[in-house]
Order: C-alpha cells, then structure tokens, then sequence
C-alpha cells in the first residue's frame, strides 16, 4: 500500500496503557503513525497533514474499521482506544504564533492581546508547550498534576488540575480545527468568544467555520470522538512563577473544612505561611492528600491530619528559590505496584489485612516537601512519579458536598480497607458540555492506589453508597469508570447537556465518519446514538 | 504433589509478579514522539557465551531531521534470569526499549507573510 507523505505504518496486534491496567485488541493493519511531512514551508506541512487525517478517514470509512487518535496513553480508562486501529499522533509538533491580523478584531478590542495565543498541533506534549512558551516568557493557564500528556489528550478527557479559580485544561482552549470527514476539516470557536480572523481560518484551508458555543463546547470534551482534532488554538499568559506553601500535617479541624467547602483559606494560617495580603499573589492551585489509614475525622489527633499543598501565582522573576532535583539512590521498581497487586489478589483476607501496613510504609512517597520553593508551570507539575501498574479513579462532586463523602469514604475504608491513598483538587467549573468538573467549584477527589480486586471493591462500593445517598458526582473521562452505563451518564450530566452532545456530534459528522470515531467505550454509555432531535445545518 | 502446592502457587506468583523485576531507564527528556508500550520501539537482544557473541547495535528508526533518543530502557525479567542460570550465562537475554526525541519545528507566525488561500485541494503525494 503506498502511504501520503506523512503516514506511515505502525503494525500493533494490541496495545497496553502506560499505567498497565488494561491491553486493547487491535486490527494490526489498521493502525498508523504520522509525522510532519517533508514539505518545503510550514503553511504546507499542516495543510498537508490535514489532507492525511482525511486520507485516514476515507480509509476507516472504505475498509470498514474505527480509528482514533491515541495520545500519551495515561488514561487508566478505555475512553481513548479502539477495537479497530489506533492513529498515534505524537509526533506532530508544529506549532504556530499569530499575527494580529489574524485575530479577530473583536478579541483585540476587547483588551486581549493576539500575542497570549498559540496555534499548535494535537500531538504536542504539555512539557513541549511548557518549553516552547516559557522560551516566549509565557505560560500555559492550566495543566494537569504533571506534564506528560499530549494537549489534545489532556483536554479531550478533562484533565483537571488544581486551579480552583480557573479550571482544567480544556478552559485554555479557545479554537479548535477538526477533520471531520474524507473531505471535510471544521474550524470551531465560540460565538461568545470570537478569536480568529478569516485569514486565519483562510491560512488552515478549512471547508466550514462554525461559530457556536454550544459545538465548541461539545467537543471540547469528546475524547477523540468528533473526528480528528488537528489544531488547537490555546489562549495564554505572561510567564508566573508558582509559590508553594504546604505542610504535611494539617489537623482535620474547622480550618482545612472551610477551605474544602468555602475555598477559605483563612483557617490555615497556623499551619501555612500564606501571602494572603499580598496583591502580587493569587492563591491558583489547592491540593489536599490524605492517608485513610491515618485520618482522624474528628480532628482530635493532629498527627492523623491531611497534607495541604496551595500554589500562589506570583509574577516571573529571575532568582527565586528552586524546588530540589529529585533526590538519588532507589526508587521502587517499575514492577513493584503490580507484585503487590498480584499479592493482594492471591493472599485473599490475609492480603486485605496488609493493607494499612503497606499504604502507610509507601504514603510519604506521596508527598513532595517543597514548603517555601517556586517554579515555573513546567517545573512544577513535571513528570509523574507513578511507575508500572497503578489503579486511578476520580469522582467529581460539589465542594460543599466534601465532608459528607469523606466521612462515607471513612466509614468504607474500616470495613474494606483501600489499598491507596486519596487526593483532593478543586477546580472551576467547566464550559464544556460533558466535563466532568461541571460543578460550580467541583472537588475532584482521587483514589490513587494498586490496580486490584480489592481497589476496585473498594471504588464500587465508594460509587454505589454516593447514589444511595443521592449525593451528585461524575466520574473522571480517563481514569478507572467501569460502572459508567448510559442511565448513570444522563443522571450525572441530565438529559439535556448529552442531548445537545449527540446532536452536535450528528452536525459535524456524517454517518459513515461517525462509525469510524466510535468505540466500545461510547457504546457501553450511550454516547454512539442519536440524539432525540437532531437540528439541520 | 499437594505439599509442593504452596511453593508451586508462591513461585507462580513471584515470576509473574516478577516480570519485568529489574529496570535501568536512561532518560534526558520524559516525551517521546510515539505512543508508549509500542511494540515497533522495543527489541528482545541476546547474547550467546558470555558476551563473546553479541547482538548487533539497533539504529532506532528516529525521525531524521531530529534523529535523537530521549530515553532507553533495558529490562531483564524473572524468565531471563532463570535462563542465564541454566545455561550458565551461555545465553543472556534483555528486553530493550527506545523513545525518540520527538522532532519539533521551531516557532512560526502565522501572518508574517501574505496570507493566501490554496486555489485547489493538496494531492496525497507518495511516500518518499
């Protein structure tokens, strides 16, 4: 088969996760990879790679298999893969600063600035825009707790972070260019939110421009499912520093409960030195972790209290106190998380009564002591520290609904004790149609622990106490969901936001590109059918 | 064959828990340009005789204008092991994985020039 420039074969029978806790079947001969083409001018290198996305799908659509774009790989769920051929995408890095007259004239009136937006392609990591910006004195608005990420995988599966006055990643997106066909590619941006000039969208070659809030904000969190997204057109700011204040022992008393439920962060003021006065500092990113084997809920021990970590956004300059380089000397192995998990599951009771042991010997591996340091975005949420298998799962709920679930989560771990350890980030809620964050403030708590039975026990039970006591939450795109079914997803999200999903997949996609972008993963949720009405173009 | 039923179970469970039980990562950049565990940028060398016959060096595939690694990893299991030690060392066998550094164009602006829109559509040119 003679391939575009740019395409090549990537044979694969099967592909497993980076955290290992699943491996997809695939069909070895439709998979592939892409890179820049070989192409005189860079205008002729993406227009060319737009052609080969399109090229892919006229291939799904005449050979009869799905495909979808597959980034890092982190998503501990089956959200981003296929049972037909994956599409990596990883090496498609170019990326694009733009003129004013290629903004549109209303965003610039408007105060913005066309110098704090950045065109780059799917395939581009978190850490390779950090890098790229940062060289420009700017930053990225939000990432996730790390960078390894690509950007188009991040925000498609709502990658959240900790920015309780911004939100996730998919926020600092404000364009999208989206093959959708053989011969169709879709510029979208929000009506409310007008960014790019008709020279611009004239620049990409695209077929349709669509300036729609409502089918910006479907796709934003779509997970591969709308077509090939190809571009991303991410609004940015003057490069920060992140100061940290944090300490690993915060008693579960009247302080740490208004900062959970009110975002008040008064009450830490014995325990963290915070610049609460200082104009040139915003508290942006909260993050709370706990060890369930040594929480006192009542707050009575404070040596059982939580770690609390918040990150004050400073303005850039040159000198400031570094967070340490990882420290040498041994680490545990990549196969250490799964010989635990292999115990847990053969040892039965005896293994479960282990658990506290273990969770309590590995927790402080947990922790990062950086009380007083500072970085950039990209050295403060470098790369993960999880190495082979591990288990994840997120729940989104309301803030104010924290105390509650973390006293049901208490009460769980005596009778079933969790092999991990919890964390809690809070975010802004999202625009995006299916985002999970969809809370005003929504607390996004963490079970990060061993990929085995017992977790998984663990999580179902976590899940079926919530909606025994009606308390609302939705579940992380890309980490471990398997209960999510189709009548769990409309009660989470209503009835009404995956309507307007569906319908607006239906406007972009025909049905012949729908078959190919979907997966099982949709099929188990409902996310694969028609919406009850579906408008016209 | 029941009193050797625990030793079998614990052995069983300790290769398979051990199956990657030793890992040595060199790693300048943690990013690659291809999707992680692909198959197409890992290898399974073998020595025979202590070294004296050794696998040729492996040229990654890398994309040619950067042409870089980021990392490489080489892995030796609980079976590999166990095989070095029946045969003495005469056969010795790793699992090696490569990441490429990912080829990144520098920085363009969009709008330095004139901006024109493309009077057809592109052709598919065959691979070079």
């Amino acid at each position: 088969m003679s391939l575009p420039n740019g395409i090549e074969a990537l044979p694969m029978a099967e592909w497993t996760n980076r955290h290992e806790n699943f491996t997809q079947r695939l069909q070895a001969s439709a998979c592939f990879k892409l890179r820049i083409p070989n192409l005189p001018t860079s205008q002729q290198q993406y227009q060319q790679t737009t052609a080969n996305f399109q090229w892919l799908i006229r291939y799904g659509i005449e050979h009869n298999v799905r495909m979808r774009a597959v980034g890092k790989g982190w998503s501990f769920s089956e959200v981003p893969v296929t049972d037909g051929g994956l599409v990596d995408t990883l090496a498609l890095r170019q990326s694009f600063a733009l003129q004013p007259s290629m903004v549109a004239p209303a965003y610039q009136t408007a105060g913005r600035r066309a110098d704090n937006l950045f065109f780059t392609e799917c395939g581009m990591s978190i850490i390779g825009l950090e890098q790229q910006l940062e060289s420009r004195q700017k930053s990225v608005r939000a990432s996730g707790a790390s960078n390894g990420q690509s950007i188009a995988g991040a925000f498609s599966t709502g990658t959240h972070g900790g920015a309780f006055r911004f939100g996730s990643v998919q926020e600092t997106v404000v364009g999208l260019h989206i093959v959708t066909g053989p011969d169709r590619h879709v510029w979208l941006e929000r009506a409310s939110y007008p960014v790019a000039a008709p020279k611009f969208t004239d620049w990409l070659g695209v077929t349709d421009v669509f300036r729609d809030d409502d089918l910006f904000n479907a796709a934003l969190v779509s997970f591969g499912s709308f077509g090939f997204i190809h571009g991303v057109l991410l609004e940015t700011e003057p490069l920060f520093l992140l100061e940290e204040s944090s300490s690993p022992r915060v008693p579960y008393r009247e302080g740490v409960k208004r900062l959970m439920t009110h975002l008040d962060l008064t009450g830490l003021k014995p325990w963290l030195q915070l610049p609460l006065n200082d104009p040139t500092r915003q508290p942006y990113h909260l993050t709370i972790i706990i060890n369930p084997h040594q929480f006192d809920p009542t707050g009575a021990d404070p040596n059982r209290g939580v770690f609390v970590q918040l990150l004050f956004k400073a303005p850039y300059r040159a000198v400031y106190p570094r967070r340490p380089a990882p420290a040498s000397g041994f680490i545990y192995g990549d196969s250490s998380l799964g010989l635990i998990s292999t115990v847990l599951d053969h040892l039965g009771n005896a293994g479960v009564a282990l658990v506290p042991t273990l969770v309590n010997r590995l927790y402080p591996l947990a922790l990062e002591r950086n009380n007083g340091t500072a970085g950039t975005m990209s050295e403060t949420f470098d790369n993960t520290n999880i190495r082979g298998k591990a288990a994840s799962a997120a729940i989104g709920i309301d803030n104010r609904d924290v105390l509650r679930v973390l006293a049901e989560v208490h009460a769980l771990n005596q009778q079933t004790p969790f092999p991990g350890v919890l964390g809690l980030r809070f975010v802004k809620g999202t625009k995006a149609t299916l985002g999970f964050t969809r809370f005003p403030v929504t607390a996004v708590l963490e079970f990060d622990g061993v990929e085995a039975r017992i977790t998984r026990r663990f999580l179902e039970m976590i899940w079926a106490r919530l909606e025994i006591l009606n308390i609302a939450y939705t579940l992380h795109w890309g980490k471990i969901n398997f209960n999510l079914t189709e009548p769990r997803l409309r009660k989470m999200y209503g009835d009404t936001a995956v309507n307007q999903w569906l319908a607006s997949r239906h406007r972009l996609l025909d049905a012949p590109t729908r078959r190919v972008f979907t997966n099982p993963f949709m099929e188990r949720c409902g996310l694969d059918k028609a919406p009850a009405q579906v408008p016209v173009v | 064959m029941s009193r050797y039923l625990p030793a079998i179970v614990v052995l069983g469970i300790v290769s398979v828990g051990l199956s990657g039980c030793m890992t040595t990562r060199v790693a300048t950049i943690y990013d690659c340009d291809t999707v992680v565990n692909d198959p197409n940028s890992t290898k399974v060398v073998t020595s025979y005789f202590w070294g004296l016959r050794q696998p040729a060096d492996i040229k990654p595939p890398c994309d040619s204008r950067s042409n870089h690694l980021n990392s490489v990893t080489v892995n030796t299991n609980f079976g590999y092991f166990l095989l070095s030690l029946v045969t003495v060392g005469v056969v010795t066998k790793q699992r090696v994985t490569w990441c490429c550094a990912p080829y990144t164009p520098a920085v363009d602006t969009i709008g330095l020039g004139p901006a024109t829109r493309p009077e057809s559509k592109l052709s598919l040119s065959a691979r070079p």
